[in-house]
């Protein structure tokens, strides 16, 4: 079996088949690249991934092996396809999987997903998210993402005005 | 496979999202939370202004803010909340509308005005509602200033109902005159077209359809509602009708569709038959001839979509006129290696007692059509004997067909476009070794049903009987899909 050794920002080394890691497009595109550049047709790619820590890394290799026979969802795909997706295509073992993150940890995997170029992995840890800020307030929401209004002078009390016909029913 | 090390680090803040990350979990909200999330920061509110599409539904009747604001029409009651009450919401963006356009004179630009903004739309839902004829010029002009905008538009749905204040091919004249050139990302148009006053014509809706050069999925349906005494499909030929150029033929002519619903009138019929026979990919095609000039279903405009199309077809739907069409030659229907589903429904339904057998008895000396991939197989208004419904089930050797369906007699009466069902019962027969089943529609209601074929398992009853449970929903469901096909 051919294999691809995937190195983490921290330097933690990740050993996974080829096919596995060519169901992420960057990988792919790497591994494919690393085809063409290399003499040795046997030689073993190895691929720095330096945006993504390691606890990071590992749950997107986990996702990609529990969803290894999955379709690949062209990552162009429409957004309205993209929602399908993510509602149609949540299966109990993801739900466990996302059950115990924090919104830190998703925040990390929606931005490693998207690296990666893993579509189904960002469809339904962007559907999480819009889940956990459904029916919150403004202030429930930035405490939740830890985040500062950086309004100024009465911009948020002028876009909260033009938004009060329908926010506040 | 190894997974390493488990290193503890802080979670990245959601301040690392990168805007395309951000439009993606934003597109999943609705109107609400997409305007609620604005207010948490400069940086969200900025992607939702600019990079976020809005669907905005403004009929729909359960969009209770939204009529509260704009009232039932949606927001067509005033061009003020278009251009000062809904800045919040980036027209630039906005992705699909869905409203009525017009309600008399009132503030008649909004829709407009709001659609040449919107210069991302890609799907426009669009019900155009007792116009007069003074506005209704200008609106086709405002149409055509609109008209930049719609250049991005893949899907567009047109319900058009005239009324006896709208001289119709006023309008018709003027969209001709006016929008003259392409619309060049239509790939879906449907039409509807609600004829209030009989004997005129509404847009030339062939004209439009010529302009778009990708579409493969036309709808094109006409309703009658001026005479409610008359079968629904009732169709006078109108006065005032232009032919069609030649260059305009050649462009109908030379659309490649995939999908194809007509309702055939006697005017239209040599531009149906010239359509019809260009096509080479149609893979769905529903036809009616709901029209009462014209001596049976016209098979030899028919036939070569057959021939031409034969590798592609996957669903036929023929409505049928029954008064006329005493045989259907069920053998053209052979021969058709994609074909999985065939439905073909006579209306009106015939009075009771009139027994069209050779209907039936042709389906059964034809096996090959029920070989290949056909997967449903379906009879509606027509009325048979318990006798020959077994032996259409016996007859069929196709382990792939999952669903025969026999729908006769049930009575249902149309009423400002709402369906009435009335005493329809179902049941449902797995004959030995057999996939096939076979679903009975009947008038009389669910004790004679059940004592008259108690050999059946009987499987539920529909016309809103809760009693039964929720299984029969799933049959219900199946009742209202084969009635929403005609």
């Amino acid at each position: 079996m051919a294999l691809v050794r995937v190195i983490s920002s921290d330097g933690a080394a990740f050993l996974v088949s080829q096919r596995l890691a060519k169901r992420s497009g960057k990988l792919k595109t790497e591994i494919e690249t690393f085809r063409k550049s290399s003499d040795n047709s046997e030689a073993q790619p190895e691929i720095r991934i330096v945006t993504i820590r390691a606890e990071i890394l590992r749950l997107v290799l986990q996702w990609l092996q529990q969803h290894q026979n999955d379709p690949v969802l062209p990552a162009n795909q429409n957004e309205q396809d993209g929602r399908g997706d993510a509602e149609m295509g949540q299966s109990q073992w993801d739900r466990d999987f996302l059950a115990p993150m924090d919104l830190g940890i998703v925040m990390e995997l929606i931005l490693a997903a998207n690296h990666l170029e893993v579509k189904g992995l960002l469809d339904i840890t962007c559907k999480l998210v819009e889940s956990k800020i459904t029916g919150r307030t403004v202030d429930e929401i930035r405490t939740a993402f830890k985040l500062k209004s950086d309004f100024k002078g009465n911009e948020e009390e002028q876009t909260r005005l033009e938004n009060r016909w329908c926010v506040e029913n | 496979m190894s997974f390493g090390i488990w290193h503890e680090v802080a979670p990245a803040p959601a301040t690392k999202l990168t805007p395309q990350v951000l439009c993606k979990i934003f597109d999943f909200f609705k109107l609400k939370e997409k305007l609620l999330v604005q207010l948490v920061c400069k940086k969200w509110k900025t992607q939702i202004d600019k990079n976020v599409p809005f669907h905005v539904d403004l009929n729909d009747n359960n969009s209770d803010l939204i009529r509260q604001r704009f009232g039932t029409f949606g927001l067509v009651t005033s061009i003020t909340i278009v251009n000062y009450s809904m800045p919040h919401i980036p027209i630039h963006n906005l992705a699909s509308l869905k409203t009525i356009a017009v309600k008399e004179n009132v503030h008649k630009l909004a829709v407009f005005e709001l659609i040449s903004k919107a210069i991302s739309l890609h799907s426009l839902r669009l019900y155009v509602h007792h116009i007069k004829e003074s506005v209704a010029i200008e609106q086709i002009i405002l149409f055509a200033y609109a008209y930049p905008a719609l250049q991005n538009i893949k899907d567009l749905y047109i319900g058009y109902e005239s009324s006896n204040s709208s001289p119709i091919f006023a309008i018709d004249k003027a969209w001709n005159e006016i929008l003259y050139a392409e619309m060049k990302n239509v790939h879906r148009l449907v039409v509807d077209h609600y004829l209030c006053v009989p004997p005129v014509r509404g847009f030339d809706f062939f004209r439009l359809a010529a302009r778009m050069p990708k579409l493969h999925d036309f709808t094109y349906r006409i309703w009658s509602r001026f005479n409610q005494r008359q079968p629904q499909w009732y169709y006078q030929v109108p006065r005032d009708l232009q032919p069609l150029t030649l260059p305009i033929s050649e462009k109908l002519a030379n659309l490649t569709l995939t999908r194809l619903t007509a309702i055939i009138v006697k005017n239209d019929e040599p531009i149906w038959a010239m359509i019809l026979a260009k096509q080479t990919q149609l893979q769905k095609l529903n036809l009616c001839n709901k029209y009462n000039s014209i001596e049976g279903f016209p098979i030899s405009m028919f036939r070569p979509v057959l021939r031409n199309s034969k590798q592609s077809l996957r669903s036929i739907s023929l409505q049928i006129d029954a008064s006329k069409s005493g045989i259907i030659d069920m053998e053209m229907f052979a021969g058709l290696p994609s074909l999985q589903k065939l439905v073909i429904h006579a209306w009106p339904i015939p009075h009771r007692g009139y027994y069209n057998s050779n209907l039936l008895f042709q389906a059964l000396n034809c096996s090959s059509v029920v070989s290949g991939k056909l997967q449903k197989l379906i009879f509606s208004g027509f009325k048979f004997y318990e006798a020959d419904i077994i032996n259409l089930i016996k007859n069929i050797s196709n382990e792939d067909l999952g669903m025969v369906a026999i729908c006769h007699e049930y009575a249902f009466i149309w009423k400002n476009f709402e369906r009435r069902e009335e005493e329809m019962g179902i049941v449902r027969m797995i004959p030995e070794n057999k996939s096939a089943y076979f679903s009975y529609f009947l008038s009389r209601g669910p004790s004679a049903m059940v004592s008259s074929h108690h050999n059946y398992e009987f499987v539920g009853l529909s016309n809103g009987d809760e009693s039964m449970g929720s299984k029969y929903v799933t049959v219900k469901s199946q009742c209202v899909e084969l009635l929403s096909r005609r």
